[in-house]
């Protein structure tokens, strides 16, 4: 029995060591770096620096729009992504397969060029406001660039892959037996839709929205490649009070509180859906 | 009689295979039907254009009188019981089977007692509360029954109930569903591959090959008359004896084989003298004798194995020209212990009548 369990633990250890080599022990070294007045240097132990954080409107609003972007990629992703995965779990097409590799292209670009690419879009120069400007739409350039929503395309378009194939994973396994069965008790394709498939796929929805939410509140470089310091969001701030104002114990305690917020959202979220879908 | 569901020529092609060739068939009310075939002969995708789930290449589908080709299958009328149920796992059982009624808009005080009368028919009261994983096989199989049935559908479509049960329950749920029917006078269409299954459940059979219905019938007729070598050796067992016609009066069909021995049948329509045709013999139509017993079918040979199955036995006897598999049933008390009987010659006999004449194209 000990040895058996020791066996698992076996299975663990590699990875686990990475984490808390990589992962926990820096976390940690943050954790008690915020709670130090100054560094390097002699220091005594405060928590000013957390009380800084929330009560300075500067860092609410950046805190707010943070969320709101991740609320708002995620959301975005559900929308663009289900049809997706959908017919890419049901279809018999051949074409399924080029689809797939258009689906995780954009893991296969690196992140310069995929930015970049955003700038040629979006651009002051670039090709929507030409065409804009080609049709006599618009005179002066639209700025498409540098705001919130440039922000949002180059999140959505990075991270729908991970929302995709997550919904797709647990939509596979639905039998297509229970659609069938819905539609011969009665149900047209819509409720069908509404009382079994989406029901029986909120599991998979739920994983790519963590996946989404998290990677988008920990983005760094699509934000500030798009955004251009226009759009000021919490990694992008810890970024600043680290590197660029050096203060390393402000910007530890930033990033707990980064921690600790996402953490909730997504306890709270987990808890939502626990509610829902199969037993 | 109304005719509930009426197929005409119906044709399914998958790429260059054609799955349904041409099927026509008509099923009366109350009548259950069985399809009873290999697996892919075709019996699931009728079944399945049936249902509207695939549509047909050719000809219509009637459910009712109504040409339903462009009607969608939530607008049918449908039962159905899927081989692996189908329950909805997010739904407790008394959702699951509120389901049709719900989509059907009954008002929602009728729902409770609809769902309870349904349960008590396949006599499963009292877990409604629970999930279709904390169900057992069985209770699966009446709760997707009880789904079927609550909306008093036009069709009842039952897609292998009952393979996924172990054989114990499947021959209760076979009696069951057949008693729940009769009850219920629902007109019903079923998919099998099992034989036994066919004969218990089902009014009439269609026997399927290769897409196309060769043979619709009572399981008496299927069993008793036989069209094809396919059918008689797919519906039980038969001896296939090959000959050519020496005579074909009113009286009997004489056969004679490669060997010389002569067998006689009824006369039927078509074979004429010098004509090669097969003709085949249940097992347990041939009675085993020591001397030939002054039946008109005897065919002489040597025991070559012998297979005691508790009630029945069957014999295995090599003659001049095929080995004859025998069937008997243990009436007599045996001895625990006798001599070996392989090796002994014995006379297979069976009556004129016993012999089936198959047509010698299938």
């Amino acid at each position: 029995m000990l040895a058996r369990r020791l066996g698992f633990l076996g299975l663990l250890a590699p990875a686990g060591l990475l984490l808390a080599a990589l992962f926990l022990f820096p976390l940690a070294n943050m954790a008690a770096l915020s709670v130090r007045t100054r560094f390097p240097g002699a220091f005594t132990y405060t928590l000013e620096h957390y009380a800084k954080f929330v009560t300075e409107p500067y860092f609410l609003q950046v805190t707010q729009t943070t969320f709101t972007l991740a609320v708002v990629v995620t959301i975005l992703t559900i929308v663009l992504g289900y049809p997706v995965a959908y017919y890419f779990v049901r279809s018999r097409s051949r074409l399924k397969h080029v689809i797939f590799l258009l689906v995780i292209s954009p893991l296969l670009v690196s992140i310069v060029v995929r930015t970049i690419g955003w700038t040629i879009v979006l651009g002051n120069e670039g090709l929507v406001n030409n065409l804009l400007r080609a049709l006599g739409a618009t005179r002066e350039p639209l700025p498409l660039m540098n705001n919130f929503w440039s922000v949002t395309v180059g999140m959505v378009h990075v991270l729908l892959p991970f929302m995709i194939l997550s919904i797709a994973s647990v939509l596979g396994k639905i039998d297509p037996a229970l659609e069938e069965s819905a539609a011969v008790l009665g149900a047209n394709p819509a409720w069908t839709f509404w009382r079994v498939t989406l029901p029986l796929s909120v599991q998979g929805i739920a994983a790519g929205s963590i996946l989404v939410f998290c990677l988008t509140i920990g983005a760094y470089i699509t934000p500030w490649w798009l955004g251009r310091g226009k759009v000021l969001l919490f990694s992008t701030t810890i970024y600043d009070q680290m590197l660029a104002i050096i203060d390393w114990p402000f910007g530890s305690a930033a990033a707990m509180l980064l921690v600790a917020a996402t953490m909730v959202v997504v306890t709270v979220y987990f808890t939502l859906l626990r509610h829902v879908g199969p037993r | 009689m109304t005719v509930d569901v009426r197929l005409a020529a119906v044709t399914k092609r998958f790429g260059a295979v054609t799955a349904v060739d041409a099927v026509s068939l008509d099923v009366p009310q109350g009548e259950v039907l069985a399809l009873l075939g290999p697996s892919g002969c075709g019996k699931t995708t009728t079944l399945r254009i049936v249902a509207g789930f695939e549509a047909p290449d050719d000809g219509t589908v009637e459910i009712r009188g109504r040409v339903v080709n462009d009607v969608p299958t939530y607008r049918r009328n449908l039962g159905m019981v899927f081989q692996q149920y189908a329950l909805f796992p997010h739904m407790s059982v008394f959702d699951n089977v509120a389901f049709g009624l719900r989509m059907r808009g009954v008002p929602r005080g009728d729902v409770p007692r609809l769902v309870e009368e349904a349960m008590a028919l396949v006599r499963l009261t009292g877990l409604s509360e629970r999930f279709p994983s904390q169900l057992s096989g069985g209770q699966q199989q009446r709760v997707a029954l009880a789904r079927a049935i609550v909306t008093k559908p036009a069709v009842l479509l039952l897609d292998e109930p009952l393979g996924a049960l172990d054989k114990k329950l499947r021959e209760q749920m076979q009696v069951e569903i057949r008693a729940l029917q009769r009850q219920v006078g629902i007109t019903t269409i079923f998919v099998t591959h099992d034989q036994e299954e066919a004969l218990t459940l089902a009014d009439r059979i269609a026997v399927m090959e290769h897409g196309r219905v060769i043979q619709v019938g009572t399981p008496t007729e299927i069993y008793e008359r036989p069209r094809s070598r396919f059918v008689s050796d797919f519906i039980g067992v038969s001896n296939i004896l090959e000959g050519k016609v020496v005579s074909g009066d009113a009286a009997a069909l004489v056969i004679e084989l490669p060997s010389g021995s002569r067998v006689s049948a009824t006369p039927v329509a078509g074979p004429a003298t010098g004509d090669r045709i097969e003709v085949a013999v249940r097992p347990e139509k041939i009675r085993l004798s020591d001397t030939a017993d002054g039946s008109v079918n005897v065919l002489a040979g040597t025991l070559a194995n012998v297979v005691y199955l508790g009630a029945v036995t069957y014999s295995y006897i090599q003659t001049a020209d095929t080995r004859l598999v025998v069937m008997e049933q243990n009436r007599a008390p045996r001895p625990a212990s006798a001599p070996s009987p392989i090796g002994r010659t014995v006379h297979a006999c069976w009556d004129v009548a016993s012999t089936l004449v198959l047509s010698s194209r299938p």
